[in-house]
């Protein structure tokens, strides 16, 4: 069983902007739903868990099985797989060439990544362009590439930021059931603005306004907290944000 | 090996990098022929030559010269200096032996005069370590052999330059453009993503340089044994041209083996520096600013120090000093290490290879620590809006440029340079042309019969002078011969007055005033002001022209913006209006304080005169005063700058990203420029060159130059054209 660990994590961004605020909180296995409005501080949350971004000075920790990241340092980012919210890839690059490049960057073995890649690019359904330059790609095929990048050497930890953006509803519902099956043994975290994507799947769902945690839970436990309206998960988003 | 090959792959998917080599090469092989044929001299004549000498010894190749020097003729298939010339070399080689001895027995009698006797001097142990490391190479004899086609391949700035700017494209591409693609923070988040990356960049960088290095290198050695012969490879390196002084012992063939080690070394380290402060910058502008004020200090450490001062080390541990890898090597040198001796080679060497092993080792370090979204938290501050007003659309355009991609600071930046140009401004200091000024304030004004008077009775004094001077010829130092020779002094001065009234006096309403200040504005003289001034306004164009349209392309924001109703045409207008507003500040930041100087330095008589005052002009076809004529060619110079701004414009809205057309246009406007500057002087008529120097086109115009202008013009009008029929 994995766990990750964060503990009063804070970050501002100059003086004014407290982008997260004491934010604790611990993930073991299984699917995480974030869920904030823009500027919530989702994304800083992401990327300080990825290392892309450093906390304040004494802004907290972050524990992966009980040791600090900073101390595993490259050891973490081997158990690590990342889906930036991005569109921009390298557009004179293959598909297969980007994700062979991304294996060997995890240091996947070169036979091990080659099978590996035919596998996840079958997943995604990607195979018919795999050795097609990405700067023909559409929005949805850039995705789809970046989250067989993620899913690239089976990492204990993925982090998905919008994964669903721009796909179409089928490959949202092939997205939805591999991160489903991929859950059980891992510790998924997805960032979302679209909250059918995981109120099926998500083990549990964290709300996140003005950098701090406002509540977090089963669905079930939280939808019992909706006060107006049927009880879904929607309605308690909107409850929260302010938007009824 | 797999990442390597994918930064390989990176890296030469881009067709701009194919491009930029295959220019570079292209450029390279036409200053090649251009440099071995500028000379007085021709290969032909080398080669004519040493097919004579081909069979002989080298005691009887000097013996042929020594005879073909005193019984020349003129229908030679050679000339006269390449025989002197060659003569020396020889001379040389023959006395190698001496030369060796020489400095054995100069090093004992140096230590005994008194200035070099002090033990704890850097010239007395010097003095005493020098003859040592000829050691060595006692037993050494050179062999005399062709030269040019060596030096010709291994000595050339240009090459270095070209070098250089290759080696900035690869840093751009390999370090930057990842986080210029957005790319970074996919792959921060990796294993290897961070310090294992970047030496990974860096070894492909390492192998793409010495690849370029090859390939350059091996085109000017192909080239220089086409125009002149690379000679025996086998002879000892003392056997070239310049190469006497060096105590290595090897062949001509190991040094050029030597050679591209080191300059792979050299040009790596330069390379690596360039990654340091990559790793370590937010923007690319901020990176070329950094890159250009290293270089701006590298080359004055290097110009300034002098060889035998206590901060020679800075004039030697330095970026430009490396890159002349035959001054390094073709000589044996100390260095002063604060009075200590250290021999130039081995030092070289170990700080050309500590510099790179630091710079990468601390960009490893660096780049490991780095954070890929510290970038928006400035972009964040600075793009808070104060208030809610609505500005004009032209306005958000200068506020993108000025404001967003730091074009205030380019702009400081520039005033500064400038300011400091006008500052340094030097008047040269000319005897001749200080009796020139005193005459044309003596004879101010238009030109009458007394002044023609004075002219005759001042000749006839002169010459009288003369002919006294001559008359003594026979006779040793004297007080009168003395004097005479202080009274003849002001005659050069005079002789250029008397020749220019000559000249002009038929001509109407001409007058005389002194001239020199306008002779050097309008590209007269041998002063390279024009050109100096252009090279800084480019650079200032470049910097704030290339990023206005290709950012908005990298940032994807074309296709919003074209969709808008104020897109398209529309936007291409702003960003014309705004391109046309920097070349119009450029043409003025060096226009408006060179004329004031010029003023200062050499007062403004004769403004209101005819521009046929002045002898050059003299057949100008229309009659304007000086005064019209400066505002004619500053208004040219304004419409060109504007113009060059335009075609920058294009360039930027051809590219991706504000690197690329920052590289580009760099290559096209300022590289011919710089390399002008750098004594190639044939290059003032190809490209953009005339229209940027423009006195050019006036003086001394050509059918080529001015087919240019309406070339380019018809070239963008037609694409123009193309492109709105397309849209339509």
């Amino acid at each position: 069983m994995n766990k990750l660990e964060l503990h009063k994590i804070n970050k501002h961004y100059g003086k004014k902007k407290h982008a997260l605020c004491d934010f604790s909180f611990t993930f073991t296995n299984g699917i995480y739903g974030l869920l904030g409005p823009n500027g919530a501080g989702k994304s800083t949350l992401m990327n300080i868990i990825t290392d892309n971004l450093l906390p304040d000075k004494d802004g907290g920790k972050i524990l992966w099985n009980c040791t600090e990241t900073k101390v595993l340092k490259d050891k973490f980012r081997s158990q690590l797989g990342f889906m930036p919210q991005q569109q921009n890839l390298y557009d004179n690059m293959t598909a297969h060439t980007f994700l062979n490049y991304i294996a060997s960057l995890k240091c996947l073995d070169k036979n091990k990544a080659k099978k590996e890649i035919l596998k996840i690019v079958e997943r995604v359904e990607l195979t018919d362009s795999l050795d097609k330059k990405m700067g023909g790609f559409s929005g949805g095929m850039k995705q789809r590439t970046l989250i067989a990048a993620a899913l690239l050497g089976n990492p204990e930890l993925i982090i998905l930021d919008e994964p669903t953006a721009g796909l179409d509803p089928k490959q949202r519902v092939i997205i939805r059931n591999m991160v489903s099956d991929l859950g059980k043994e891992k510790i998924i975290i997805i960032s979302t603005h679209i909250v059918s994507d995981i109120e099926t799947i998500a083990k549990e769902i964290l709300f996140i306004k003005e950098g701090c945690l406002i509540d977090s839970g089963e669905i079930t436990d939280l939808t019992d907290k909706v006060e107006i309206g049927e009880k879904t998960l929607e309605n308690l988003y909107m409850q929260y944000y302010g938007e009824i | 090996m797999r990442v390597i090959t994918t930064e390989l792959k990176k890296l030469f998917g881009n067709k701009i990098f194919l491009l930029i080599i295959a220019a570079v090469m292209i450029l390279n092989a036409y200053l090649m022929f251009r440099t071995a044929n500028s000379g007085e001299s021709s290969p032909a004549d080398y080669k004519a030559v040493f097919s004579e000498l081909s069979d002989l010894s080298d005691t009887e190749k000097i013996d042929w010269i020594d005879k073909q020097l005193n019984n020349f003729s003129e229908d030679q298939l050679y000339n006269r200096n390449v025989l002197s010339e060659l003569y020396e070399e020889c001379s040389n080689i023959v006395g190698y032996r001496e030369y060796l001895e020489n400095i054995k027995s100069q090093a004992e009698s140096m230590k005994s005069v008194s200035i070099f006797a002090k033990p704890n001097t850097f010239n007395y142990r010097s003095i005493t370590k020098t003859p040592s490391a000829y050691e060595n190479v006692q037993d050494v004899q050179p062999a005399f052999d062709i030269s040019n086609g060596i030096i010709l391949a291994t000595d050339n700035s240009f090459t270095d330059i070209l070098c250089i700017f290759i080696v900035i494209f690869i840093v751009l591409s390999v370090i930057i453009s990842d986080r210029e693609q957005g790319m970074s923070g996919l792959l921060f988040a990796l294993k290897r993503g961070r310090s294992y990356l970047l030496f990974m960049k860096i070894a492909a960088a390492a192998v793409t340089i010495l690849g370029v290095i090859l390939l350059i290198y091996t085109e000017n050695l192909i080239i220089s044994e086409q125009l002149y012969g690379l000679g025996n490879l086998f002879r000892p390196v003392q056997s070239i041209n310049g190469f006497i002084g060096c105590n290595l012992k090897i062949s001509v063939a190991g040094y050029l083996i030597l050679y591209i080690l080191f300059k792979f070394i050299s040009i790596f380290a330069i390379g690596a520096v360039l990654s340091l402060i990559a790793v370590n910058t937010k923007n690319t502008v901020t990176f070329y600013g950094i890159s250009a004020i290293l270089f701006i200090i590298e080359s004055i450490l290097y110009i300034k120090i002098h060889p035998l001062s206590i901060y020679s080390i800075f004039r030697y541990i330095n970026l430009i000093s490396f890159t002349k890898t035959n001054n390094i090597f073709c000589n044996f040198k100390n260095i002063n290490f604060w009075n200590y001796p250290v021999a130039l080679i081995p030092i070289s060497i170990i700080a050309v290879l500590s510099i790179a092993a630091i710079c990468v080792g601390l960009s490893a370090i660096l780049y490991s620590k780095k954070r890929n979204l510290e970038f928006h938290k400035i972009g964040l501050k600075i793009n808070i809006k104060k208030n809610n007003k609505i500005h004009s659309k032209l306005y958000y355009t200068f506020y993108k440029s000025l404001i967003m991609q730091r074009g205030f600071i380019v702009v400081i930046a520039f005033i500064a340079i400038s300011g400091i140009m006008n500052q340094n401004f030097v008047k040269k200091y000319d005897v001749t042309d200080v009796y020139y000024e005193y005459y044309a304030d003596m004879l101010k004004g238009k030109i009458t019969q007394d002044k023609l008077d004075f002219i005759d009775s001042e000749s006839l004094r002169f010459n009288d002078i003369q002919l006294k001077i001559d008359n003594l010829y026979q006779t040793g130092y004297s007080l009168e011969k003395n004097e005479l020779y202080k009274a003849l002094a002001p005659s050069h001065g005079f002789n250029l007055i008397k020749n220019r009234i000559d000249e002009i006096k038929d001509i109407d309403g001409v007058q005389i005033f002194y001239d020199t200040g306008y002779r050097r504005m309008f590209g007269i003289t041998d002063d390279d002001d024009d050109m100096k001034y252009a090279f800084v306004a480019v650079l200032l164009c470049i910097f704030l022209i290339s990023p206005l349209a290709a950012n908005d392309k990298r940032y994807r924001m074309s296709s919003i913006i074209n969709s808008t109703s104020s897109g398209r045409n529309r936007y291409i207008i702003r960003n014309i209006t705004v391109a046309s507003a920097y070349g119009l500040f450029a043409a003025l930041l060096w226009i408006i304080p060179y004329i004031i100087t010029i003023f200062q330095y050499y007062g403004s008589d004769g403004l209101k005169a005819t521009i046929r005052s002045i002898a050059f002009f003299k057949y100008f076809i229309i009659d304007m005063t000086v005064l019209q004529y400066l505002i004619f060619i500053s208004l040219l110079r304004i419409i060109f700058s504007v113009f060059l701004s335009l075609i920058m414009l294009w360039v930027s809205m051809k590219c991706k990203s504000a690197a690329s057309a920052i590289l580009i246009n760099f290559a096209v406007f300022a590289l011919p420029v710089l390399i002008y500057l750098l004594g190639a002087e044939f290059i003032i008529n190809i490209g953009f060159n005339p229209l940027l120097n423009v006195n050019v086109i006036l003086n001394d115009y050509t059918p080529i130059q001015l087919a240019i202008v309406p070339i380019i013009f018809a070239f963008i009008i037609i694409s123009k054209i193309k492109n709105y029929l397309l849209c339509s």
